[in-house]
């Protein structure tokens, strides 16, 4: 998986590419996020549209990288999930869980 | 582990045969199977196997067919596949040479673990691939000056280009010119289709095997010569010093080689770093007629450590004694080059090492311990470097006088002998890590099997049986069937995300939990709050785990909690299905979730099957996932058959979907069967 970030006002996006599975850029993602929160960074939006692949594993991820920005007070919301994301988080039970937005404009606005 | 074997089943009926080949050829395995005795004969004269597994019952001659295939190979271990062997029959099979004896049914699961325990007696592979002596080539440089370098299997090639290992920049010689090979144990030279062609003692070859003092010329026989040169290197650089050699290394003073020739012999058997660094000092010690010595080694922080000091006694030193002269091995580790200073009083040694003579040091010879590195010689980025890994420090107090040029340079080769068997050293001591490792692992996977269930489980009501296939030798799913007071059947499935070991950990924490929360009689929802508020508080690193608990009562009644797992099926025998989705999310992540309980009816031959995520996302090679369809689809057929039937065509279709590719999951299926109780 590969991560390029954009900030828009306080808020960072995280635009995802490729593969969230376990070993496979996984740590990549909870570093990154660590690293902003690290940093002061309070609004954080990932940005999953790009996403080709994920497993339960990767759901994991995305569990674990919510859950180290919720211990530091920083929020961090998903945009654009693909169908498979969206079907894993459902069985999980972990829809709730997150913010979800379809369009960024409403996400950022979610921030103000 | 890593090794993979050639396995012969004989006689096993070809539905186990299937289910056991698939696994073992996704572990890396080849099985070859054989109907009868005859066949199974005739395929160990003519192919290559490590283990049979024989299928023999104790009336129907089993000793006499052992004694068979024991009479062709002997060597060749046999393990009697039999149906409940009796002691006496084990004892017999024992003498007449079977290295196991397992019982029937085969399963992917009984076969590793038999196979496990045979591939510890069996020699391993990489021992096995007869490890040729140590050789070199001996040549000159543009500078006319004599080399030598070690020739390194698997392939070491020469020619013009700069990614070869022994690079020949001369008239001729083509870019990749040659290589040279080792085919048991034995070094064999190649011509890579070079223009100018390679001679071996002036005779063009393509192809030929290579003996001590071979002459190899590239590019035509007024090539270079470079003269091939195996076993122990002291041998060949006395060999050398004949002055009739075209090559000759300048080391004369007897004494010295007498010393080195000791020290490199040992060197090779020395497997303990520090009887080995202790050597190498005791012996530049006494090769420069120092006073003391000692050895810097760079650890993984790129920094020089003390790693062995000693005296001319050979006695242990305290580094800290070297403490205030570390000014030349640092710079020596720093530029690669050796530092000999005879007398810090005269001469180029002015300024910088002022504080050193103070100490009282009159010289000092420090040489940096290093070793060439290759890697991929075809691929042209790669380069042949030298890896500076420490130096070799020794000093006296006295005038240097006894430092002869010949000295230094039998120090130089010292240096360099001994850093690659400090770096041998290492390799072994990480292979000896590992091998403790993978039996600590062998020894976490008799656990964890043991504390899962017997796979089979049969009430007046209910029919269960299950499969669980690590990724891993160990894994993170796990199942579990309770008897509860009340004559009900309970049952469960778990998955921790992540596989290996932490996973495994973590299944056992909560197999463990909820075996004792359940003794407890709690409503079903409460027991499953109650063991995640568990886990939350643990704090176990943000790792959930996917949970589906039930209990089945005698009338059919199904009370389940889906915490997040994959929704099991029922499946009804008219082939209609519901998924069972009730319960909350996945356990450990929140401690405050809320759980509720759902309830299905179960009619007589109604099944339901549970899995977990391992089944959907098994990957084919061309990284398609088995997915929901498939299993939907293999349930629906399957309606009318047996709990075990179900069980065991699930998983041969998941096992034939994903053939050939590893396993990148555990995979855990569970099948139970409801029927009227009889009473």
């Amino acid at each position: 998986m590969k991560i390029d970030l954009r900030t828009v006002g306080d808020v960072k996006i995280l635009d995802c590419r490729g593969k969230i599975t376990l070993g496979e850029g996984t740590m990549s993602l909870r570093t990154t996020v660590r690293e902003l929160v690290d940093g002061g960074s309070k609004k954080l939006l990932l940005n999953l549209a790009e996403i080709s692949y994920i497993d339960s594993s990767g759901i994991g991820e995305l569990v674990s990288s919510f859950a180290s920005a919720s211990n530091r007070e920083a929020h961090l919301k998903l945009l654009k999930l693909t169908n498979k994301t969206q079907q894993l988080l459902a069985i999980a039970k972990l829809l709730t869980v997150f913010e979800t937005f379809e369009n960024e404009e409403a996400a950022l606005a979610s921030f103000q | 582990m890593t090794d993979s074997y050639s396995i012969m089943l004989v006689g096993i009926n070809a539905k186990e045969a299937h289910s056991v080949s698939t696994q073992l050829s996704r572990s890396g395995h080849s099985v070859i199977t054989a109907v009868n005795i005859e066949e199974a004969k005739e395929k160990i004269r003519t192919q290559p196997i490590d283990i049979t597994y024989l299928k023999a019952i104790e009336k129907d001659n089993a000793l006499e067919r052992l004694r068979e295939i024991t009479g062709i190979n002997p060597s060749l271990p046999v393990i009697i596949v039999s149906d409940s062997p009796t002691e006496n029959f084990i004892l017999d099979t024992w003498r007449a040479g079977a290295a196991d004896v397992i019982s029937l049914p085969l399963t992917p699961d009984s076969m590793s673990t038999s196979l496990q325990r045979i591939a510890g007696r069996l020699p391993s592979r990489e021992k096995d691939q007869t490890a040729p002596t140590a050789a070199r080539f001996f040549y000159l440089d543009e500078t006319g000056k004599e080399n030598r370098v070690a020739i390194t299997p698997p392939r070491f090639t020469m020619g013009r280009s700069s990614g070869n290992n022994l690079v020949i920049s001369q008239m001729g010689v083509s870019r990749f010119h040659a290589e040279v090979s080792v085919q048991d144990g034995k070094y064999l030279l190649h011509d890579l289709d070079s223009k100018m062609g390679t001679f071996l003692n002036g005779t063009r070859i393509q192809r030929a095997p290579l003996t001590n003092g071979d002459r190899v010329q590239l590019g035509g026989l007024h090539g270079t010569s470079i003269s091939f040169h195996s076993g122990d290197l002291l041998q060949s650089l006395l060999s050398l010093s004949d002055p009739k050699a075209e090559v000759g290394l300048s080391l004369y003073g007897f004494k010295e080689v007498g010393k080195l020739f000791a020290t490199f012999r040992a060197l090779s058997s020395i497997a303990v770093l520090d009887d080995l660094l202790a050597l190498v000092v005791d012996t530049a010690i006494e090769l420069t007629g120092a006073e003391r010595g000692f050895i810097m080694l760079k650890e993984q922080d790129g920094n020089l450590n003390f790693r062995c000091a000693r005296d001319n006694n050979k006695h242990p030193l305290d580094g800290s004694c070297f403490q205030t002269s570390k000014r030349v091995p640092q710079d020596v580790f720093k530029t690669g080059r050796p530092v000999i200073i005879k007398d810090l009083d005269f001469g180029q040694t002015s300024g910088g090492h002022d504080f050193t003579r103070q100490l009282g040091l009159r010289s000092i010879s420090c040489v940096p311990l290093r070793y060439l590195t290759v890697r991929d010689s075809f691929n042209t980025s790669t380069v042949a470097r030298t890896e500076t890994i420490g130096v070799l420090y020794v000093d006296s107090p006295n005038i240097g006088a006894k430092m002869s040029e010949t000295r230094i340079d039998a120090l130089e080769t010292l240096a360099s002998e001994a850093a690659m068997a400090i770096y041998n050293a290492r390799l072994y001591k990480d292979s000896q890590d590992k091998r403790k490792f993978d039996e600590q692992l062998a020894t976490a996977r008799e656990i964890q099997q043991a504390l899962l269930p017997q796979p089979n489980k049969n009430l007046d009501f209910v029919c269960a049986c299950s499969q669980s296939l690590p990724c891993y030798s160990i894994g993170g799913d796990y199942f579990d069937y309770f008897e509860l007071e009340n004559g009900h059947f309970g049952f469960a499935v778990g998955d921790v995300a992540g596989k290996g070991m932490p996973a495994a950990i973590l299944a056992s924490l909560i197999q463990g939990m909820f075996a004792s929360q359940n003794l407890l009689g709690a409503p079903l929802h409460s027991i499953i709050s109650n063991v995640n508020r568990n886990l939350v508080q643990r704090g176990t690193g943000n790792r959930f785990v996917t949970f589906f608990f039930g209990i089945i009562d005698p009338e059919g009644n199904c009370t389940y909690v889906n915490a997040g797992h994959n929704p099991p099926f029922l499946l009804s025998r008219n082939g209609s299905m519901k998924e069972l989705q009730t319960g909350g999310m996945v356990l450990g992540l929140f401690a405050e979730a809320e759980y509720e309980a759902g309830t299905v009816r179960m009619q007589p031959n109604d099944h339901l099957v549970l899995f977990t995520d391992g089944v959907i996302e098994a990957l084919n090679a061309d990284e398609e996932e088995f997915g929901l369809p498939r299993v939907v689809d293999l349930l629906q057929k399957n309606a009318l058959s047996t709990a075990e039937e179900i069980l065991s065509r699930l998983q041969d279709s998941v096992l034939s979907f994903s053939a050939h590719v590893p396993q990148h999951d555990d995979i855990t299926m569970m099948v139970l069967g409801y029927r009227e109780a009889r009473t």
